[in-house]
């Protein structure tokens, strides 16, 4: 069979386009989905709900754990802010990952800690702790200080140490809505059957946050936060809440996690060596949920409102950086368990959302430049004119605003809209402008993730860099 | 190999398909971005109409209750609304204005809701085919209370959406329907969806009174009740501290399922008494660390003195909330607990039933300070 060079490429073309519309198709479906589930969840909330929650003695108590790594320009204000949080009963577990700055010394000088002999139940191991430490002045604070083991095994050691029937786990500079916590802890009241939750994480870069506390929401000034918040969007707004209704959100944010203790203790916790621990995480609960025996399966719930703010790259370098480091965890969790794709004893998830995964998150940038290669090699060829090749653009450019207002669109139906017309504008604009320059980028950041996992079989986390501080008070002054 | 063959299309029809899913994308971006912009303009106009209609409904029921607006002059202004949807905004901003009235003021503005027919709509919007309309229709029907609210609220204890029943089941007991605590038990109890905690909080709104039915539900067999239902009952009983109920806890403390007896322990330790802190004594060696565990919270909430040398036995018990637990009793004990704590701190032969021992020491400063003063 003679097979030249332009047929090639016309078939891989007309494959990618299949594979293009495949991807939308699945979007549209989430979209539809993440809409119908927003407006349930809206509906369901009764009157007076929250405060019942707030006041009842019987809701459920919950450990916040923050694990924290080199954060001695955040942390005593993340600390503030997470002990504010408005829930009847709690603890902040903070977990010194064996930090060489300041990190340990700021925390004691402004919570007043002892160092205590506290032993915990110490079911997962982890790296040796070296101290703990309880405040005299805040009950409910207690600082874990350990040699350092990545963010797995710090969350670990929290977990070992916690008292709580539920964990909540965070990011050291993750600033959360007042009622965060009792709009996390509502599904597990509602429903036993609910083991884990995730909530929507946005970015607070350009908020005014002091001590931990939002002041003013505003979106990002900055082009580069700008865009990736609508992109936060795009992802948690209806892609989440859709797979979430599919049993198939493999993802929940390590930037907010609600989890059942006793399901986070027969995970074994949080893999330590995992590139990205949450979506590890989030994989081996669904993989772990289908073990279990009996019809009515553990449930994993989503809740469409933002809870949490946690900052996003401001810089070309480190976006970068997180990009590759993310493609590389996505691949690695989808890896570990790739026997679940396909695999009908794993149900939905097993049939749509590892598959999902797998070709639109693992491989979808790595599929779409080849496309965009092919398509310039076609035109080289002349196997397409300079007018069709800018109709192909043209697609991909208003697919992807599409996807972007219909995100926008959402969020104006939450109770953290944003604040003015402008921001709402700014937004839109963001999602157009997104296409012209840092989808490619992005894009780019992704393919050298596939390569370095791939081919140079990386799995460190590269440089962990904080972006900005959003601290606008003097909070971290000792008392 | 060409286009057909893969897509069932030619080129030139697949990029005909492509001009118009362009066009149409195009439209409907234009389309999303104005209707987004007009939603806010809509919503930021409705969130302040909602606003001021309440503004001028608080003031309107300001002037009704201090007798200057005569009640049909309140319900010929209120009843111009129409629409059922209108009617039902209406009822919610009403209940929004009547939460920040004083308690006292409530009879009165039941007799509003009353009259204007936006409880008759609440009653008839239990039977509506959306759960949620359903669920909001019970919790307005819960703060209206009245006998004809309480007689369709039971009949929607059959509902059969859960978060409806759970609505209805609250409703009834903010206005305190003792005798349908046993309806309400059973119509929230489902194997795999237990919400156990809901359950028992709206039980526990019933207050004191409560107690007597769940006591007859505890007097049937176990096997007609369902351990899911009897452990609410229990929870309830324990948080209400009725000893009434102690001979069957301590009944069930002693046999039954592993959940029942948990829920026993604690409920114990919430009435107290001395032949509970003996069972709960006994219970410290329960084949199930989760019963013992329990037992020994329930024992140190008692403060029970005799437990002191059971509790102590127990400090190196293989499970960690075991000895902690135990660990929390002793030193609640005072003195003498104390004692038992700071020498097992240093002298206990089990490494655990140390730790735990030095560990709970030093989280109580004041207790703490006294063993270094003493060492």
């Amino acid at each position: 069979m003679n097979i030249d060079l332009a047929t090639v490429v016309i078939v891989a073309l007309l494959v990618i386009f299949m594979f293009y519309v495949a991807l939308h198709g699945s979007y549209l479906l989430l979209i539809v989905l993440g809409a119908f589930g927003l407006r349930d969840y809206n509906r369901r909330i009764n009157f007076g709900e929250f405060e019942r929650i707030a006041d009842s003695e019987l809701t459920l108590p919950i450990t916040l754990i923050l694990p924290a790594y080199n954060e001695e320009q955040i942390i005593v204000g993340s600390v503030i802010g997470a002990l504010a949080l408005k829930y009847p009963q709690f603890e902040v577990m903070v977990v010194n990952d064996g930090s060489t700055d300041a990190t340990l010394q700021k925390l004691i000088r402004h919570f007043n800690l002892r160092k205590v002999d506290k032993q915990g139940q110490l079911r997962i191991p982890t790296q040796r702790v070296r101290g703990i430490y309880e405040s005299v002045d805040h009950p409910g604070l207690v600082v874990v200080d350990k040699e350092n083991g990545r963010r797995g095994d710090a969350i670990n050691a929290g977990a070992n140490l916690s008292r709580y029937p539920l964990l909540c786990v965070t990011d050291a500079d993750s600033v959360f809505e007042d009622d965060a916590m009792l709009r996390a802890v509502r599904p597990f009241l509602l429903n036993t059957r609910v083991v884990a939750a995730g909530g929507i994480v946005r970015p607070s870069n350009g908020m005014r946050i002091e001590n931990g506390r939002i002041i003013d929401h505003r979106v990002p000034r900055k082009m580069l936060p700008l865009v990736q918040a609508v992109e936060y969007l795009r992802s948690f707004q209806w892609a989440r809440m859709g797979l979430a209704r599919l049993r198939s959100m493999l993802c929940i944010s390590g930037a907010f996690l609600v989890v059942r203790k006793e399901v986070f203790m027969a995970l074994h916790g949080s893999n330590a060596d995992s590139i990205t621990d949450d979506i590890d995480f989030t994989v081996r609960l669904h993989e772990w949920i289908y073990r279990q025996p009996g019809r009515d399966r553990p449930l994993v719930e989503y809740i469409p409102d933002p809870v949490c703010y946690t900052e996003v790259p401001e810089s070309m370098r480190i976006f970068a950086s997180q990009r590759n480091r993310w493609q590389r965890g996505t691949l690695e969790a989808l890896f570990r368990r790739w026997t679940m794709t396909f695999n009908p004893r794993y149900g939905i998830t097993g049939m749509f959302g590892m598959p999902f995964f797998m070709l639109f998150e693992g491989f979808a940038a790595v599929i779409e430049l080849l496309g965009i290669v092919l398509a310039v090699v076609a035109w080289f060829l002349g196997l397409v004119t300079l007018p069709i090749l800018l109709l192909y653009l043209a697609l991909a450019i208003l697919l992807g605003t599409f996807l972007s207002v219909s995100a926008v669109l959402l969020q104006e139906r939450t109770r953290g809209r944003v604040g003015s017309t402008g921001d709402l504008l700014r937004l839109l604009w963001a999602g157009l402008v997104n296409n012209f320059g840092y989808h490619q980028l992005h894009l780019l950041f992704r393919v050298g993730g596939t390569f370095d996992y791939l081919v140079r079989g990386r799995r460190d986390l590269g440089k962990m860099e904080r972006y900005s501080t959003f601290e606008s008070s003097s909070s971290s002054a000792p008392r | 190999m060409d286009a057909r063959s893969i897509t069932g299309m030619s080129l030139d029809q697949i990029h005909h398909v492509v001009l118009w899913a362009v066009i149409t994308l195009f439209v409907s971006i234009l389309l999303m971005v104005v209707y987004a912009l007009f939603q806010r303009m809509l919503r930021d106009r409705s969130e302040a109409a909602i606003a001021r209609c309440e503004a001028a409904m608080q003031a309107q029921l300001q002037q009704h209750l201090s007798g200057e607006l005569t009640g049909a002059a309140l319900v010929a202004h209120w009843s111009r609304r129409r629409g059922r949807a209108h009617r039902r905004l209406m009822a919610s901003v009403l209940r929004l204005a009547a939460s920040r009235r004083e308690p006292d003021e409530r009879e009165a503005l039941r007799r509003v809701f009353a009259d204007t027919g936006l409880a008759a709509d609440a009653r008839a919007d239990l039977g509506n085919g959306d759960p949620a309309i359903r669920a909001h229709a019970a919790n307005l029907l819960g703060y209206l209370g009245g006998d004809g609210e309480r007689i369709a609220l039971r009949g929607a204890l059959a509902d059969p959406d859960l978060d409806t029943r759970l609505e209805v089941a609250q409703a009834l007991a903010e206005n305190g329907d003792v005798n349908a605590a046993v309806a309400i038990l059973q119509a929230i109890a489902l194997p795999g969806e237990w919400p156990s905690r809901r359950a028992t909080e709206i039980l526990l709104e019933l207050g004191p009174p409560v107690a007597a039915p769940l006591l007859r539900f505890l007097s049937q067999p176990s096997g007609e009740t369902g351990s899911a239902a009897q452990v609410v009952a229990i929870n309830a009983l324990g948080m209400l501290g009725d000893a009434r109920a102690s001979d069957a806890l301590r009944a069930r403390l002693r046999q039954g399922a592993l959940e029942v007896r948990i829920a026993c322990a604690k409920a114990l330790g919430g009435i107290g008494g001395a032949d509970n802190g003996e069972a709960l004594t006994q219970a410290l060696f329960d084949e199930d660390w989760e019963v013992r565990s329990m037992a020994a919270k329930s024992l140190g909430r008692l403060a029970c003195q005799p437990a002191l040398p059971a509790l102590r036995s127990v400090l190196p018990d293989p499970g960690w909330w075991v000895r902690y637990n135990a660990a929390e009793a002793l030193h609640a004990l005072g003195e003498p607990g104390l004692r038992v704590l700071r020498e097992s701190a240093e002298q206990h032969p089990d490494r655990f039933a140390r730790d735990i021992c030095l560990q709970v020491l030093q989280e109580h400063p004041q207790a703490g300070a006294r063993q270094e003063a003493t060492a």
